[in-house]
C-alpha cells in the first residue's frame, strides 16, 4: 500500500512496519466532535433518557460510558446482570440527524431508577450511508486536513476526512493494548436447588491514574467480538440463534482510575418443572444430560485496549 | 471419559425390592397395613472409578400415601464390589459405613414426580473397593426411620402400575467433576511503562493552549501515541434473522464496529446490542436487536429486522 501524502514514524519511516506509523494518510481516523456528561434520573419503572442535540444533520457514531455504583465506568450496549444487578434492565445509546439518545430500560428489580451519570463521545464519523452535507461550517478553518480519495480537501464534508487538526483524535499508547487469556471451567447447574453461576475476571492496572476510555474485545474460537456482550436474550451472529433462558453468558468491562476489569459470567439454569415433573409435568427421556445447559470449557483470549481520555475529565461541546 | 453420567435402575424387576410389594418395586415408610416398608434399589453398569466429584440418587415416585406426612429414612450402599440383581432378600446385605439422613416432606402425587438425594459419600466408598470395576453395579438400602410419620410411605419400580408416565426413571447420576459456582482465580495484570516525553514527532494542543506546556488531557493530537486507522467504511442492508458474511480480504480478525438502522425508528443503534432478556420496548418502540463479529475471512452481521448498517474495518489486529 502507498504512502500517498505523509506518515510519521518512530525510527525510520522507510523501515516501520505500518503498525508503528503514527499518521499514515492511507487510512482514515476517528475525530471527535464534542464530548461531555449526562445523566438521567429514570421514572418508578427505571425508564428514561436524555438527549444531546448536536447539529451534524446525520447520525454520528459514538461512545458511552455509564458510571456504575461502585465507581467503576462501563461502556454500554448490552443488557447486563453484572454491570446493572438486573438481567432485565439495560442502557443503551441511540443517535440520529439531530441528536445523541441515552435510554435506561427498568428491569424487573427497577435497579435502572437510580440516577446513572454518563460521559458520552459524539464522533465526526458517521453511524450511516449518508452522503450529504452536514451543517458543520467549511470556512474559515485553519490547520491541516486529508481528505479521502478521489474528494476536494476544500469542498470536502469533515466525515469524508481522514483526518483533520480541527478534531480531537482518539490516542493510546501501544503499551496499552493488553491480551491475557482466560480459561473458563466446565460448568453445569446443581440438580435440587438453584442455578450456578461463576464468573472469571482479569484486572488489568492501566497506571494513567484517571479512569480511561476503553475498548474490549474477546476471541472465542474463530470469532472476534466486542464487549459488553451478552446472551440472556441475544442472537449471536456464531450460530444465530436467538439464545434462550438456559444459556446465559454475558461478559462485561469497566474501569476507574486504577485499572479495568473484564468479567465473564456463565449461568446454568436448573429447571425444576422441566426435570422433575411436577404436576404431571414431562420427564426428559432416559440417556439425556440433566443440566438445562452445560457450559464447555473454553479458552478465551480476551483484548483490552486503553485510550488516554479521560472519562471524568475536561468536556467540549456542552 | 464423559463428566457426567447417569445410570438408569430401568424396568428390570431384579434391580427393586421391596420388603412387602412384588418383585419390581422398591417401597419406603410406614404403610398402614404393612407397617414399616423398607426396600432396595440397584444400577448396574455403572462406570468409572475412585472419587467422584458428585453423585445423586433420583427416585422415581408413582405410588404414594400422599400429603399425609413426612418419609423418613437411612439410607446406605451395598457393601459389594458388584451388587447382583434382587433375586432374593438383599435387605440383610453388607452396609456401607457411609449412610446418609432422608426426610422427606409430604408432597402430592400427581402423576408421579422425582425425589432427589446426594450420596456422593456412598458412592466414593464403593468405588474404592479393593475389587471395584468400572461397569459393576452399585445397590442402595433404604430404611424407615423411627421418625417416620405413621402410615406417609412412597413407592416406585418398574413400569407397570399404570399412571402413564413412560420408562420408570430411576437412576443414580455421576458427575466426576462438580464445577458449579466454581470461579477461577482472578488474574492481575500490572501497568505497562510508558513512554516517557519526547522532544521530537507532533503535537497539537487545543485551541489556546501552549502546545510546549500543555497536558495530556489539554491534546488533540500527539505522535508519542497511536491512533487507530480506519481501512474502510461500508453500507449494507440485512435481512431479519439472516447472517451477513462481508469478506474483508485481511488475513486476520480486525476489529469491526458497526451502527445499524431501524426500520423502525430510524434510529442508529450500536451493535451489539442485546435487549434484556425479557425484551423491553426500546427508544421510539424498538426491539431490533443486532450482533456483529469478525472471524479471518469475514465481518458477520445479524440483526433481527431488516437493517441499514453502516460498518467500519480497523487496521489494527487486536486478537492474533
Amino acid at each position: 500500500m502507498s504512502q500517498s501524502v505523509f506518515a510519521i514514524a518512530d525510527q525510520d519511516l522507510r523501515t516501520d512496519p505500518i503498525i508503528n506509523l503514527k499518521r499514515l494518510s492511507d487510512f482514515g481516523e476517528l475525530k471527535i466532535y464534542r464530548w461531555g456528561n449526562a445523566s438521567i434520573t429514570p421514572d418508578g419503572d427505571g425508564n428514561g433518557f436524555a438527549d444531546i442535540p448536536h447539529d451534524l444533520n446525520y447520525a454520528p457514531s459514538y461512545d458511552l460510558f455509564v458510571k456504575l455504583p461502585d465507581g467503576y465506568w462501563s461502556p454500554v450496549g448490552a443488557a447486563s446482570s453484572l454491570a446493572f444487578g438486573d438481567a432485565t434492565a439495560t442502557i443503551f445509546g441511540v443517535s440520529d440527524e439531530e441528536k445523541l439518545r441515552i435510554q435506561t430500560i427498568g428491569g424487573y428489580s427497577k435497579l435502572a431508577s437510580l440516577q446513572r451519570d454518563f460521559r458520552y463521545y459524539i464522533l465526526v464519523d458517521k453511524a450511516e450511508g449518508f452522503n450529504g452535507s452536514s451543517n458543520i461550517a467549511l470556512t474559515g478553518d485553519r490547520g491541516m486536513k486529508l481528505s479521502e480519495d478521489d474528494v476536494n480537501v476544500f469542498e470536502g464534508q469533515e466525515y469524508q476526512m481522514r483526518m483533520s487538526t480541527k478534531y480531537r483524535s482518539l490516542q493510546y499508547f501501544k503499551e496499552h493494548v493488553v491480551q491475557e487469556t482466560l480459561s473458563l471451567p466446565l460448568m453445569f447447574s446443581s440438580h435440587d436447588s438453584q442455578d450456578n453461576i461463576e464468573s472469571q475476571y482479569v484486572d488489568f492496572d492501566h497506571g494513567l491514574g484517571y479512569p480511561p476510555l476503553f475498548k474490549a474485545f474477546y476471541g472465542s474460537g474463530s470469532t472476534l467480538r466486542k464487549i459488553p456482550d451478552n446472551a440472556y436474550a441475544a442472537v449471536q451472529a456464531s450460530d444465530i440463534v436467538t439464545q434462550a433462558y438456559y444459556t446465559s453468558f454475558e461478559v462485561v468491562a469497566k474501569c476507574n482510575s486504577d485499572r479495568v476489569r473484564l468479567q465473564f459470567r456463565r449461568r446454568s439454569v436448573f429447571d425444576k418443572e422441566l426435570f422433575l415433573g411436577e404436576n404431571g409435568g414431562s420427564h426428559f427421556p432416559p440417556g439425556q444430560l440433566i443440566s438445562a445447559v452445560q457450559h464447555q470449557p473454553k479458552t478465551i483470549t480476551v483484548t483490552i485496549q486503553v485510550y488516554t481520555e479521560n472519562l471524568e475529565g475536561s468536556v467540549y461541546g456542552e | 471419559m464423559a463428566n457426567e453420567k447417569m445410570f438408569l435402575a430401568g424396568d428390570d424387576a431384579q434391580n427393586y425390592w421391596s420388603l412387602d410389594y412384588a418383585d419390581g418395586y422398591y417401597t419406603i415408610g410406614n404403610h398402614p397395613s404393612n407397617g414399616d416398608m423398607d426396600g432396595a434399589i440397584r444400577f448396574p453398569g455403572v462406570t468409572g472409578s475412585g472419587n467422584c466429584q458428585e453423585a445423586r440418587i433420583f427416585l422415581f415416585v408413582n405410588d404414594s400415601s400422599g400429603l399425609s406426612g413426612k418419609v423418613v429414612l437411612d439410607m446406605w450402599g451395598i457393601d459389594e464390589d458388584n451388587t447382583s440383581p434382587f433375586g432374593s432378600d438383599p435387605l440383610g446385605r453388607a452396609k456401607t459405613s457411609e449412610s446418609t439422613f432422608w426426610e422427606i416432606d409430604p408432597m402430592p402425587l400427581v402423576g408421579g414426580f422425582v425425589l432427589s438425594k446426594n450420596v456422593t459419600n456412598i458412592v466414593n466408598e464403593i468405588r474404592n473397593r479393593m475389587g471395584w470395576s468400572s461397569g459393576n453395579a452399585i445397590g442402595f438400602l433404604l430404611e424407615t426411620h423411627p421418625s417416620n410419620t405413621p402410615h406417609s410411605w412412597f413407592s416406585g419400580g418398574i413400569d407397570d402400575l399404570g399412571v402413564g408416565m413412560g420408562s420408570s426413571i430411576s437412576y443414580l447420576l455421576i458427575r466426576e467433576q462438580a464445577a458449579g459456582n466454581f470461579s477461577p482465580a482472578p488474574k492481575l495484570i500490572s501497568p505497562p511503562v510508558l513512554p516517557g516525553p519526547k522532544n521530537w514527532g507532533q503535537a497539537q494542543s487545543y485551541p489556546g493552549v501552549n502546545v510546549f506546556e500543555a497536558t495530556d488531557d489539554q491534546m488533540y493530537y500527539t505522535s508519542k501515541k497511536r491512533v487507530e486507522r480506519i481501512i474502510e467504511e461500508i453500507d449494507v442492508n440485512t435481512t431479519a434473522n439472516v447472517i451477513l458474511q462481508i469478506p474483508h480480504g485481511l488475513s486476520y480478525r480486525p476489529r469491526v464496529t458497526a451502527f445499524a438502522k431501524s426500520s423502525v425508528s430510524g434510529q442508529r443503534f450500536d451493535l451489539p446490542r442485546h435487549m434484556p432478556s425479557s425484551i423491553q420496548t426500546g427508544p421510539e418502540g424498538d426491539t431490533l436487536e443486532g450482533d456483529i463479529e469478525s472471524n479471518e475471512t469475514y465481518i458477520r452481521i445479524l440483526t433481527t429486522q431488516n437493517a441499514q448498517v453502516h460498518c467500519r474495518i480497523f487496521l489494527d489486529e487486536i486478537v492474533p
